[in-house]
């Protein structure tokens, strides 16, 4: 179970990965917007899911025909849930129900005998062989990707086809139309015993059929699954991303070096980059420090994505990632959603941290709260910051909590800070753009260090006024401000 | 009669020569069906012919209601693009060819091949792009010759892009005046047979840039003008035109309000050539096709729809009949086409 919303998964870029992994099956594609976490039980599922994905890269990889060959069977493989549900409710299927479990029998065999060619030995895509379902369906062995009710199903209907071809045949050549009428007559009574005689067909070999309901569904349940699979490995490779390490229950998360590839492209368009980020997060409360401008919401949401995507059975976009499973991801963010709802953004935090807080209390998972109590005064909101970590201290979950409050209480609390503008040499900077009225506004984002650093001070650095500077702020109103800070000092 | 003959041989090389056939009705009951049947029934027995159509085009309710709405007979090999739900209405022996992901209000689009003679109820895709997709899987299951049931209604799917060659029919149904039924027949005949643009590099350039929404070549200039509606089109249009501008090619639907925005700007001297696609994007009445040759705005296409007969049906269901040569001879006084009375082809 996740906890986040369909606009927090746009935000992260979960969105953009899903629409990225290319599918071949209709259900595959169904799917994926509907995977689950593997929760902290199946540590072994989870574990086999990352290696599952290793192998198929390493046969993506070293065999140049693997990907294509595989890729072109799964394309032609079409959803025949309804199909199998009408076989369960005993109904009779019309022929284009016929056909496509003909071909979906043809195809499963296929990559049987794919797998087979490559020795591949991976449980979870053990298909069943529709042999005998697949000639139930070819009866005159004509491997043919088309179906019809065959004449060799039964001499009644040979007979009243032939009988029918006949009387097409003179109808054809008929000029009288009183003779040509007759004759229509006859056809239709032709017609009538040819469509009974196929239903009583159909129906035959639906119920033959029954008895391969098992092996149908899980074949398809397995496709959808390969499917899947190898979009997450084929994604994996040309997005070089990283198998996670899974963690025992309480050891603490590490990443290295993690990207986003959604806020990457975005950048990119602006001509930028994403800046890699390194963080570790112990059971218990973190906080991230540091200015406004300092990247830390994209941290935050480019923590959860990986976080996310691990959960899922996807590799990740770090180039070293540990993690233990977990039960859910709480985020609580600027959720323009529920403010539409009507709420306050104060009140929409503040129920999203009660739900946080109840699922920490059953279960072991992740909350990400990006600025708490952002809209509220210094005094209030420092001292709700405050109280939050110390009651998420001492659950079994990760909490990270992003502020810009300064003050904040670190006992037994980690403390990330945006390294910011602390290592910049401003006279420099001064120099170097001499004669200009106003920094570019592109020059800050130049240098401010969106990196993370560990820090056991609780005073913020005042990147604020640094930021007002480069920004043109009116000097008059920018020298009052200036005056201010000396007298708090 | 030897016009008549005329008329017959010409339907004749057209099945012999082309690839695909859209028969596009002016209304219901004109007899398109009849057409179709006509056409299949001169078609040599080696030639597959591949059939589909547009939509559905209404005709459920004459199925319900009334005996004589005439039904398609295809002969066996017969390839078929047709809804799910219309398989069961047809009385051919199939085989399933194809399901695809096409889905219309009454089923999948799947095709189908005939393994008998018969009777078979057609439904094809409604949009344009899948109708391109049909006509291309009809050619690879073995169609020699496809058939499209088309309707006036939504003629963009017989353009040159999907088929060669328009059949158009018409007839009494139109309306009770038989001078009303030419006129209009004839307004339609002349916006499906606007000619070709000349310039060769204007449309050489018009294809190069097939995603702008209108193209101004001036004097000695090209601006295009990239928006997405046509009413924000008509809007722009005015800051566009002046004394130096000589063309205007315009994607997709030309608009009656476009046209009259145009005459209403330009100078009523100079001659400006308006582009379209072909000749089933002009949605304009006849008045305004007047209006603009008389402003000296000539409309011309970029592919040219081959439309050479004209099938026409005396008879209307509602109960008269027009005088079969006063009707042909009115018809053929108006429009330059072949001319061929279906029931008496048939």
């Amino acid at each position: 179970m996740n906890y986040l919303s369909t606009e927090q998964i746009r935000e992260i870029g979960l969105e953009y990965v899903f629409n990225n992994v290319r599918l071949f099956t209709s259900m595959a594609r169904a799917r994926i917007k509907k995977l689950d976490f593997f929760g902290s039980q199946n540590q072994d599922l989870l574990q086999r899911e990352y290696d599952n994905i290793e192998k198929i890269s390493d046969y993506i990889i070293n065999n140049k025909g693997f990907y294509p060959k595989i890729a072109g069977i799964l394309g032609k493989i079409k959803d025949i849930s309804g199909s199998i549900k009408n076989l369960e409710n005993s109904k009779v299927l019309d022929m284009v129900e016929l056909h496509e479990i003909k071909l979906f029998c043809y195809y499963s065999n296929e990559l049987i005998n794919f797998f087979e060619l490559w020795k591949i030995d991976i449980d979870e895509i053990e298909l069943k062989g529709l042999i005998k379902e697949y000639s139930l369906l070819d009866p005159e062995n004509l491997r043919l990707p088309t179906f019809m009710i065959y004449d060799s199903y039964s001499q009644d209907l040979r007979k009243i086809r032939s009988q029918k071809r006949d009387i097409e045949q003179l109808m054809y050549k008929e000029s009288n139309s009183l003779e040509y009428e007759n004759m229509l007559k006859i056809r239709r009574e032709l017609v009538n015993q040819e469509e009974s005689n196929e239903a009583k067909i159909r129906k035959k070999l639906s119920e033959e059929l029954y008895s391969s309901i098992t092996n149908l569904s899980n074949n398809l349940q397995k496709i959808t699954y390969i499917d899947i699979l190898l979009g997450k490995a084929k994604f994996a490779i040309e997005n070089k991303c990283n198998k996670p390490r899974l963690l025992d229950s309480n050891d603490e998360i590490e990443i290295i070096d993690m990207h986003n590839p959604y806020f990457g492209e975005i950048l990119s368009l602006k001509g930028k980059e994403y800046v890699s980020i390194s963080l570790s997060l112990k059971v218990g409360s973190t906080v991230i420090t540091g200015a406004n401008m300092g990247g830390k919401s994209l941290t935050l949401k480019t923590l959860c994505l990986n976080i996310a995507l691990s959960q899922l059975g996807f590799y990740c976009f770090a180039k070293n990632m540990k993690v233990p499973l977990l039960d859910f991801i709480f985020m609580i963010s600027d959720d323009m959603q529920s403010v539409n709802r009507g709420l306050s953004s104060f009140g929409a935090e503040i129920k999203g941290l009660h739900k946080a807080i109840e699922a920490a209390n059953s279960y072991k998972g992740l909350i990400i709260i990006d600025e708490l109590a952002r809209g509220t005064n210094p005094k209030e909101g420092r001292s709700i910051v405050n109280a939050t970590l110390k009651y998420l201290n001492d659950k079994p979950s990760y909490s990270i909590i992003s502020t810009h409050y300064d003050g904040v209480d670190l006992k037994g609390i980690k403390q990330y800070r945006v390294i910011g503008l602390k290592n910049v040499d401003f006279e420099e900077v001064r120099l170097k753009y001499q004669g200009y009225k106003v920094y570019p506004s592109e020059l800050l984002q130049e240098l401010m260090d969106y990196r993370l650093e560990l820090s056991e001070s609780s005073e913020v650095p005042k990147d604020a006024l640094n930021i007002c500077n480069f920004l043109g702020l009116n000097e008059e109103l920018f020298n009052l401000i200036e005056q201010y800070y000396k007298e708090e000092k | 009669m030897s016009v008549n003959k005329e008329a017959t041989q010409a339907m004749l090389n057209l099945i012999r020569s082309c690839g695909s056939i859209a028969i596009i009705g002016m209304d219901k009951n004109v007899g398109k069906t009849t057409v179709l049947n006509h056409i299949i029934s001169k078609t040599e027995d080696s030639k597959i012919l591949g059939l589909t159509s547009i939509g559905r085009d209404g005709e459920s309710q004459d199925r319900v209601t009334k005996t004589y709405k005439p039904q398609i007979y295809v002969r066996k090999n017969t390839i078929i693009g047709t809804s799910r739900q219309c398989l069961e209405q047809s009385d051919i022996t199939k085989e399933i060819l194809e399901t695809t992901d096409m889905n219309t209000p009454m089923g999948k689009i799947i095709i189908i091949r005939a393994l008998s003679d018969g009777f078979v109820e057609i439904a094809g895709p409604s949009v344009t792009e899948q109708m391109k997709i049909i006509v291309k899987k009809l050619k690879k299951w073995g169609a020699d010759l496809i058939l499209v049931d088309g309707a006036i209604s939504r003629m963009t799917q017989c353009s040159p892009s999907i088929v060669d060659e328009a059949i158009l029919c018409t007839g009494a149904s139109l309306s009770k005046n038989m001078i009303e039924v030419t006129k209009k027949t004839s307004h339609v005949v002349k916006m499906l047979t606007l000619s070709k643009f000349k310039d060769v590099n204007v449309l050489d350039y018009i294809r190069k840039n097939e995603d702008k929404r209108a193209l101004f070549f001036y004097e000695n200039k090209i601006l295009n003008l990239d928006c997405k509606t046509a009413l924000e089109l008509s809007e722009k249009i005015q800051d566009y035109i002046d004394d130096d501008l000589k063309a205007i090619s315009i994607k997709g639907v030309l608009s009656e309000n476009l046209c009259k925005k145009i005459v209403s700007i330009k100078n009523t001297k100079k001659t400006i050539d308006l582009i379209i696609e072909d000749g089933t994007k002009s949605f304009i009445s006849e008045e305004i096709f007047e209006q603009l040759s008389r402003n000296n705005v000539q409309l011309y296409v970029k592919d040219e729809i081959a439309m050479n007969l004209l099938c026409y049906n005396p008879y209307s269901y509602d109960g008269y009949l027009f005088d079969n040569n006063e009707f042909k001879m009115l018809l053929g006084k108006e429009i330059p086409l072949k001319i061929i009375n279906v029931l008496e082809g048939a």
